[in-house]
């Protein structure tokens, strides 16, 4: 039998599985499981198996097999799961998404399943299987990470949900990115119809026009509304991120994920996973103190990370927050200044909240030591600049002793932003509103220099001027009375952007540049405007 | 599978043939004026809007070194799995179906190059053509 | 009119290839179900002819959806779906009284004769 039309769907079927496997193991390892989460993992396995020996996968079916074994035993009392098990389960989920990839990409798949099938097979509770099962350290006195009840809408074993009811259907991700560029055409299209009648002055033309719009709209909402996804797509695997680096270096954690039902824009999501491991992992590693800090100041032993992501009208708002030591901003603004990051005098104007920021200027860090586990400073610059990439953007609060919280604010969804279009020689680009503070029309007699720095007074700070026709290589003039400039970071540092004119505000449909364009610096994507221009998307944290 | 699929497109740049795989050209379309890419090397026109979609034009025979491209040539869009790329070449002259092949010559942008009747056409090895322009863009 | 089948399986894959296998045959797959709930709500809708349920299945398995079905309906058709191993389930599935069996993987030979068999009796 010809197995490739079902290939797809065993690849995303298996994945979700796994997803709920490694879930189910994180949150059986803390409070002792209820028979449901047992079944659930048993179901899991088994079902992995059935489908993998369809598709003639022989070594995930076994390997899935050996799990759904063990965890028969666990079911049916005869095992009591525990952290060696845990471990061990976690290692095969590991291995059994490596196998996955390897169908995905078309790969022969060369990996070794014989060790852990072994162990899986011959498993003893005892210190003993536990040593060898985790082989970092010592698990029998490894401290553990704790995550706390699931609290949001979203329930672990009210499985219809995952499985899909029969009256849904799935849909390859590509087509979803199909439809909402068709749909982008067609408000394009309805753009020039509506010039068209204008110019015929014709009753019955506006009229269907008008009919089309209010469709338009309608479809539109459903397009975006089918590409929502829930925040527990890419939530579901932190409570593991979390405990795997918490066991690593001996830390005691709770971590609560708030808001899992919270839904995004699936392009949205995925470009916000990484960021936010990375947060954690700075929260886990940097944020927290270790049980001796935290004892010496009167704080509970266990530190807790929170993640938490809510609606506010029609942005979702992503925090991560933890009740560690705390940020000092005299003592970010004097590391920037010995980096010469910042100059002494801009250092003294500067406010907590930008003190803070400081952490995303590429080369600084404020880890006393450097862990292999964060990496040195690296990172926060990225994450701030994917999160401007994806239309959203980065605040940071922190109070000292008392625990730091990264704010991610993000649009619902990503195709549609509304973008201040400017002009620039003989082209226009868009600059996500996201991105610009203010627009100022400067009187040039305000303007003084530094130096070879050109700065002009903004709310009393001195903000240097740059060209961003000169930035993009583009003739630069700038002739007039007034200059029309708009005030943007740049690197973590604000400052003024000049252009040749404003030409107003906009929402427009992004459209992706795909490979090779993409691969600029400085660019966001592009649009097509209603008279049929051409414009690109600039990111304007990256231009530099 | 696809035996019918297993051809080239001819095409010519410079008074020399190339050939892609059939099923990597998208559509063959007439040139339109591209919008510039602000900072992009000279070797990328800018961009045209394919049926919605915002494709980057690549001037082959500038990225070549042999000159640039004419207005009365042809934009070759290629598949989008393959990259948002329309190639900017002088002409197309049809397809063939495979014949066997050469060894690949030292230029690392042929694949290979086939024996066509009278003449020989140069595969072009698309991925690394696409990772060529996608480094020099990175820069 | 035709033979009509419904495909009980909480995996999605699973119900396709069956679906793909069934029709080719010609059968008319006239509904999917995903748990042992919905396998007795919809035999009750749309009394097919056979069903074929899978046995390890959330909210309630198999053979209790079988054992509700009987009772629906004495003469009902259902084919169990098992894995290896599941030896007791099979046990259990006939007194519980399926008409057969199709173990998994899938032989699509295998399935096309016991449909075939269990729809002609």
């Amino acid at each position: 039998m010809d197995m490739s039309p079902y290939r797809d769907l065993f690849i995303s079927e298996s994945r979700e599985h796994l997803r709920a496997v490694s879930e189910l193991i994180v949150k059986m390892e803390q409070e002792t499981g209820s028979r449901a989460d047992v079944d659930a993992l048993f179901r899991a396995a088994h079902s992995l198996k059935g489908m993998a020996a369809s598709m003639g996968y022989g070594e995930i079916a076994e390997l899935s097999h050996r799990i759904e074994d063990i965890m028969d035993r666990v079911r049916k009392e005869e095992l009591v799961f525990d952290g060696g098990i845990a471990d061990l389960l976690l290692e095969g989920a590991d291995l059994l998404e490596m196998m996955i990839t390897d169908v995905a990409n078309e790969l022969q798949s060369v990996r070794d399943i014989g060790d852990l099938v072994q162990r899986l097979a011959t498993y003893r509770p005892g210190a003993e299987g536990v040593a060898a099962a985790d082989g970092r350290d010592n698990a029998a006195v490894a401290p553990t990470a704790r995550h706390g009840q699931p609290s949001s809408a979203t329930p672990l074993h009210g499985e219809p949900d995952r499985y899909g009811d029969a009256s849904t259907v799935r849909v390859r991700t590509e087509v979803l990115d199909h439809l909402i560029n068709i749909t982008g055409e067609l408000i394009t299209n309805k753009h020039r119809l509506m010039t068209v009648g204008r110019e015929l002055a014709s009753p019955l033309l506006d009229e269907a026009t008008v009919e089309l719009s209010r469709l338009l709209r309608d479809l539109h909402t459903e397009v975006l509304l089918v590409r929502l996804v829930p925040f527990s797509t890419i939530a579901d695997r932190f409570p593991r991120v979390v405990r795997d680096l918490a066991k690593k270096i001996g830390k005691e954690i709770v971590f609560e994920v708030d808001g899992k039902g919270i839904e995004l824009d699936r392009g949205i999501l995925e470009g916000l996973s990484d960021p936010l491991v990375h947060i954690l992992r700075n929260a886990v590693d940097h944020g927290l103190e270790s049980a001796g800090e935290r004892r010496a100041c009167g704080k509970p032993l266990q530190g807790r990370i929170r993640l938490i992501a809510r609606r506010e009208k029609d942005q979702v708002v992503v925090v991560v927050e933890d009740d560690g030591r705390g940020m000092d901003p005299a003592r970010l603004v004097a590391t920037a200044i010995e980096k010469r990051l910042v100059s002494p005098e801009a250092g003294r104007l500067m406010s907590a909240r930008e003190a803070f920021m400081l952490t995303c200027i590429p080369g600084f860090s404020t880890a006393r030591e450097v862990t292999d586990v964060s990496g040195r400073g690296v990172g926060m610059d990225a994450v701030r600049s994917t999160v401007q990439a994806l239309g959203g953007n980065l605040t940071i609060e922190s109070e000292l002793g008392k625990g730091s919280s990264f704010i991610l604010r993000l649009p619902l969804t990503i195709a549609i932003i509304n973008v201040l279009l400017v002009r620039l020689a003989r082209i226009t680009v868009a600059i996500p509103v996201t991105s610009v503070q203010r627009t100022v029309e400067l009187r040039r007699d305000l303007i003084s220099s530094r130096g070879k720095q050109k700065v002009f007074d903004f709310d009393g700070e001195p903000l240097p001027l740059l060209s961003l026709n000169r930035v993009l290589g583009l003739p630069h003039s700038h002739a007039g009375e007034l200059l029309s400039l708009f005030v943007s970071e740049l690197k973590g540092r604000r400052v003024g952007l000049v252009v040749d004119g404003f030409i107003g505000q906009q929402e427009i449909f992004v459209k992706p540049l795909g490979r090779p364009l993409a691969s600029m610096k400085g660019l966001g994507g592009g649009a097509v405007l209603g008279n049929g221009e051409v414009v690109f998307i600039l990111d304007v944290a990256n231009i530099l | 599978m696809k035996a019918s699929s297993r051809g080239f497109l001819v095409f010519t740049l410079q008074g020399e043939r190339y050939g892609l795989s059939l099923q990597d050209v998208l559509e063959v379309m007439d040139p339109s004026l591209p919008v510039p890419v602000p900072r992009a090397p000279e070797f990328i026109r800018g961009v045209v809007n394919v049926h919605g979609n915002l494709v980057a034009v690549l001037d082959l025979a500038r990225l070549f070194a042999r000159g640039e491209a004419v207005v009365e040539g042809k934009f070759l869009v290629l598949d989008r799995r393959i990259a948002n790329l329309a190639l900017w070449v002088d002409g197309v002259e049809g397809f063939v179906a495979e014949e066997a092949g050469t060894d690949p010559p030292a230029d690392g942008l042929i694949a290979r190059v086939v024996r066509s009747g009278t003449g020989t056409i140069r595969i072009l090895a698309l991925d690394r053509l696409v990772e060529r322009v996608e480094e020099q863009l990175k820069r | 009119m035709g033979l009509t089948v419904l495909l009980v399986d909480d995996s999605l894959f699973m119900r396709n290839m069956l679906r793909g296998i069934l029709e080719e045959e010609g059968y008319e797959v006239i509904a999917e179900a995903v748990d042992g709930v919905d396998a007795v709500r919809k035999y009750r809708e749309f009394r097919p002819t056979v069903t074929t349920m899978d046995i390890v299945m959330p909210v309630k398995n198999g053979i209790e959806a079988l054992r509700e079905i009987r009772v629906l309906d004495a003469n009902a058709c259902v084919v169990m779906c098992s894995a290896v191993g599941q030896e007791s389930l099979v046990h259990a599935a006939h007194e519980a009284g399926a008409c057969d069996f199709i173990l998994k993987p899938f032989n699509p030979e295998r399935v096309k004769e016991v449909i075939k068999r269990v729809a002609g009796a």
